[in-house]
């Protein structure tokens, strides 16, 4: 990551950092803040399951158990040994760190373990785990666990703008470390191992020692973003905490997102989140599942490769219309809630999203561009090495 | 990173062999790939590796390159022990290899494939030049023209010339050719042999696995047949290809 990547990140941070101080300023209802926190919690766990799987190809179905590990684990060391919250959540992370290191040391060591015996075998982590927390009673024992809420410093504000704060930082983080890994050699090396594992290792990529740190990473952010979900969570059980649920979010955000690319999960997330919360806020709670997995099915059938490629082609056409669906809201005066007119907002942009690019190819300032490749540098004058010589032929 | 079981101190080596494989068995669970197999390359040579289908060649350049560990038998290259070593450290020493049937990463660009060898080469290039010894490889195999296309979009001669112009990234010492000619027209051919002789002028060892035997007699130095496994012969190109056995081995016995 360079100096200014590594700025950028941090100002987002900072800037979300204070969103709570400027929200009655900006008018915006305490609602909102509880409805960004979950998004920044689904945005760091596609984001963390994109560090692995995403990147290098191996499709874990095991999210759950390093979010459930991390749970208990915050619930343990913050309620029962009255350790400070933020120990309890890095240890929690720390500890699923361990988890993803042990699993991977298996996992990546055979080649029979590729493909969808992997699949198989991080979701069997989490069954595993889900049935040892509940006949020890230690965890949980089948009772459940009552969360209280921790003690926290006060510059984090009320309760809901702790929370907010913390789901921030926990996606500034996870967003930057994958940002970081994308444009660094291991990012390369991943995506190497995603297109061709054999390959990638005979052109010297040490393919185990990569997957292994990228699950690890992928570990600790699952784990201590589960465990910072304590501080929405009243009781705990392991049917609710290792559901299959969060494996099958993480995928398909990622997947409707772009898993080759950063912003892919936390598109997907922001989609998928709020398309999910806004279907229950409009009563259609039972049945959001049935009307999720129909658009995602469709969605990612017309864009396979995900939305962000799109988008990033189509972006000035995509906010733009973005922004005149908004304001047409405003004029109109329908929908009062600000949530509901993000959402339709964001409704009205996908079929721009969807459509195929050359239709939009008349559009003149708005129409989908490529990026350009970065041209051949001049070359340099350089020692002649036999190579070279050839070359100036 | 470094390998497990190699046991390989770095005692300086008293064969004047680049590489030098002794006595290699490679056994898949009960069926005998190479029984016993002695093989080596020297420094400057071409050895053409050749064989009916099924007589150990692959086998035995994925037993060079370390994706296979072999049953028994012991590796060395440039005097190191590398038996049982990963493929990414091997690599590292110096010996790369091309796939018979053409694997580009196909999410990267032809560029982007050669400079991610670069960068994963023993020499660790940063990006910018990565990129830049990218180039450099693109216009030696004639490549630049289509430097930002995926590797989906270019036909089949360019692909595996982009598996030479990667494997040539990492400067290695040693590269082993496997098929490289196959499925190509006679035009394509003679490009090809243009391109392998530049590579072998430009200081590489080449070990070059191949079905066409004519072709191949033109251009190594040194002709080592292998037959179920096991090493039938080896030496002079013209010498060989005289003998009787090889004959039969190749072609059938109505033939001898």
């Amino acid at each position: 990551m360079t100096a200014r990547s590594a700025s950028a990140f941090l100002l987002v941070g900072i800037a979300l950092f204070l969103v709570p101080n400027l929200r009655e300023w900006m008018g915006f209802p305490v609602y909102i803040l509880v409805f960004l926190y979950s998004t920044f919690y689904w945005i760091t766990q596609a984001t963390s399951w994109n560090i692995l799987s995403g990147y290098s190809g191996y499709f874990s179905f095991g999210q759950s158990a390093f979010v459930g590990t991390g749970l208990y684990a915050t619930a343990i060391f913050s309620a029962q040994y009255r350790l400070n919250f933020f120990l309890a959540v890095l240890l929690a992370g720390l500890i699923t760190t361990l988890l993803a290191l042990a699993v991977g040391f298996v996992a990546f060591r055979l080649r029979s373990l590729r493909g969808e015996i992997f699949t198989l075998l991080t979701f069997v982590v989490a069954f595993v785990l889900a049935a040892i927390a509940q006949l020890s009673s230690f965890v949980d024992g089948g009772q459940g666990r009552v969360l209280t809420p921790p003690r926290y410093p006060a510059f984090f504000g009320s309760y809901n703008d702790l929370i907010f704060r913390m789901g921030a930082i926990a996606a500034v983080i996870a967003v930057g470390a994958a940002y970081a890994i994308q444009h660094s050699k291991l990012g390369r090396g991943l995506f190497a191992i995603r297109d061709d594992e054999d390959v990638a290792e005979a052109l010297g990529t040490p393919t185990f020692r990569y997957k292994m740190i990228a699950f690890a990473i992928s570990g600790f952010l699952a784990g201590a973003a589960g465990g910072m979900n304590s501080l929405q969570v009243s009781y705990l059980t392991t049917d609710t905490t290792f559901n299959f649920i969060v494996p099958l979010f993480v995928i398909l955000m990622s997947t409707l997102g772009g898993r080759n690319h950063w912003l892919g999960p936390v598109i997907g997330a922001v989609l998928i989140y709020s398309l999910q919360e806004r279907l229950a806020g409009a009563g259609f709670a039972d049945s959001s599942q049935i009307i999720l997995g129909a658009v995602l099915a469709l969605t990612i059938l017309v864009v396979p490769e995900g939305l962000y490629v799109r988008l990033r082609a189509i972006w000035r056409l995509a906010l733009a219309v973005f922004v005149i669906a908004l304001a047409a809201q405003q004029v109109l005066g329908v929908f009062d809630s600000i949530l509901t007119r993000f959402f339709v907002a964001l409704v009205v942009v996908l079929p721009f999203v969807v459509v195929p690019p050359r239709r939009l190819a008349g559009l003149g300032w708005f129409a989908p561009r490529a990026v350009p490749p970065r041209p051949r540098p001049n070359p340099a004058p350089r020692a002649n090495g036999r190579l070279d010589r050839e070359a100036a032929r | 990173m470094s390998g497990t079981g190699s046991g390989g101190a770095a005692r300086p080596d008293p064969s004047p062999m680049l590489l030098d494989c002794r006595d290699i068995h490679m056994d898949f669970s009960g069926l005998r790939a190479l029984g016993g197999v002695d093989f080596s390359a020297a420094e400057g040579e071409i050895v053409a590796l050749v064989g009916p289908n099924g007589s150990g060649k692959s086998t035995l350049v994925n037993v060079m390159s370390g994706a296979m560990r072999p049953t028994s038998g012991r590796i060395r290259f440039g005097g190191v022990d590398i038996t049982g070593r990963k493929p990414h450290a091997i690599s590292r020493l110096g010996i790369a290899r091309t796939y018979q049937i053409p694997r580009p990463f196909g999410t990267m660009t032809v560029l982007g494939n050669v400079a991610f060898a670069a960068s994963f080469s023993a020499d660790a290039l940063p990006q910018r030049e990565a990129e830049q010894r990218a180039w450099e490889c693109l216009d030696f195999t004639k490549l630049a023209g289509v430097a930002h296309q995926l590797p989906g979009a270019i036909n089949l001669q360019q692909r595996k010339f982009l598996e030479l112009a990667r494997a040539l990234a990492a400067r290695p010492r040693l590269l082993m050719l496997d098929e490289v000619l196959t499925g190509l027209n006679p035009a394509e051919i003679e490009d090809s042999l243009d391109l392998i002789r530049r590579i072998h002028d430009s200081g590489v060892t080449l070990i070059i696995v191949e079905h066409l035997m004519r072709v191949i007699t033109q251009l190594a130095s040194r002709l080592v047949v292998l037959d179920r496994g096991k090493l039938l012969a080896q030496g002079d190109p013209g010498d060989v290809m005289g003998r009787e056995d090889v004959i039969t081995a190749y072609l059938g016995r109505e033939y001898a």
